[in-house]
C-alpha cells in the first residue's frame, strides 16, 4: 500500500501542470506562426526575385533594340505618345507591350514593358518616359540619334 | 538516483535548422537580386561611356572630312583605361569610316558612311556592331 502511494507520488511529481502546458502551447503557437511567416516570406522573395529579373531582362532587351534603332535613325518623330517613327521603323506602345515594326513585312517583335510608358521627340533624341510605380522610381530614358546629333554639330 | 533517460526527438533542432536554411535561401535570393542590379548598373554606365566615345569619334571624323582629310587612321587615349580609334577611306563616291571605342574589357564599333553634300560631308548611314 505504501509502495503504491509512493510510486503514484513520484508519477505526479513528473507530470506537467496546466499552466506549464498552456505556456508550452503558447510558445509553440508563436513559433509556428513565425515559421509560417518565414516560409511565406521566403517563397515570396524567391518568386519576386525571379519575376523582377525576368522583367528587367525583357525591358533591357527592348531598350537595347530601341537604342540601336534610335542611334542610326536619320529622323525621329512621335505622331502620338504611343508611337515613335525612327526613319522607316515604327515603335508602338500598347498598355504593357512594346512593339517594333521594321516596315519590311517581317513579323513585328514585341516585348513586355512597364505600364504607362510614352514616347517624346526632343531634338536629336527620342525620350522614353517611364512613370513611377510602387517599388519603381520611373524616369526618362534619352536615346540619341547619331546622324541627327552630327547634323546639329555641323550646323552649329 | 540517476534520472531516467528520455529519448530526445530533436524536433527543436531540426526546426531551427530548417528555419536557418529558409533564412539562408532568402538571403541568397536577395543577394542575387542585388548583384544582378549592380551588374546592370555597371554595364549601363560603361555602355553610356562607350556611346559617348562613339559620338566623339564620329564628330572627329566629320571634322577631318570637312578639312578634306578623307583617309586617316588615328588612335586617341581616353580616360578610364580606354582608347578610341578612327579610320576612314574613300569608298566609291563617299567615305567609309570605322570608329572603335574600347573601355577596359568592353568595346563598341560602328561603321559610318559619308557622302558629299555641297561643300560639306554628310553622314548618310550608320551601322552599329554589338
Amino acid at each position: 500500500m505504501r509502495r503504491s502511494f509512493r510510486s503514484r507520488r513520484r508519477g505526479l511529481a513528473r507530470a506537467f501542470t496546466l499552466t506549464e502546458l498552456l505556456f508550452a502551447l503558447g510558445i509553440l503557437a508563436i513559433f509556428g506562426l513565425a515559421t509560417t511567416q518565414l516560409f511565406y516570406a521566403t517563397f515570396r522573395v524567391g518568386h519576386a526575385t525571379a519575376q523582377q529579373q525576368n522583367a528587367a531582362s525583357a525591358f533591357d532587351s527592348a531598350v537595347s533594340a530601341l537604342r540601336a534603332d534610335a542611334w542610326i535613325a536619320p529622323e525621329i518623330t512621335t505622331p502620338d505618345p504611343a508611337t515613335a517613327k525612327l526613319g522607316e521603323l515604327i515603335w508602338t506602345i500598347n498598355e504593357t507591350t512594346l512593339t517594333r515594326d521594321a516596315g519590311d513585312g517581317a513579323r513585328p517583335r514585341t516585348w513586355t514593358a512597364p505600364k504607362g510608358m510614352t514616347f517624346a521627340a526632343d531634338g536629336a533624341s527620342l525620350v522614353l518616359r517611364i512613370p513611377a510605380a510602387p517599388g519603381e522610381r520611373g524616369g526618362d530614358l534619352r536615346l540619341i540619334s547619331e546622324p541627327m546629333t552630327l547634323a546639329k554639330l555641323v550646323a552649329s | 538516483m540517476s534520472r531516467p533517460r528520455v529519448k530526445k526527438s530533436g524536433f527543436a533542432t531540426i526546426t531551427a535548422i530548417v528555419m536557418l536554411g529558409l533564412v539562408a535561401s532568402m538571403l541568397a535570393a536577395m543577394g542575387m537580386m542585388f548583384a544582378a542590379d549592380a551588374r546592370r548598373t555597371r554595364s549601363a554606365a560603361a555602355e553610356a561611356q562607350l556611346r559617348q566615345l562613339l559620338i566623339a569619334g564620329a564628330a572627329d571624323v566629320q571634322q577631318r572630312l570637312n578639312k578634306d582629310q578623307t583617309t586617316f587612321d588615328a588612335t586617341f587615349a581616353t580616360p578610364a583605361e580606354g582608347n578610341l580609334r578612327v579610320t576612314a577611306a574613300m569608298d566609291g563616291d563617299g567615305v567609309r569610316s570605322v570608329v572603335l571605342a574600347n573601355l577596359g574589357p568592353r568595346h563598341a564599333e560602328q561603321t559610318l558612311r559619308f557622302t558629299r553634300a555641297g561643300e560639306k560631308w554628310k553622314l548618310v548611314a550608320v551601322e552599329l556592331r554589338p
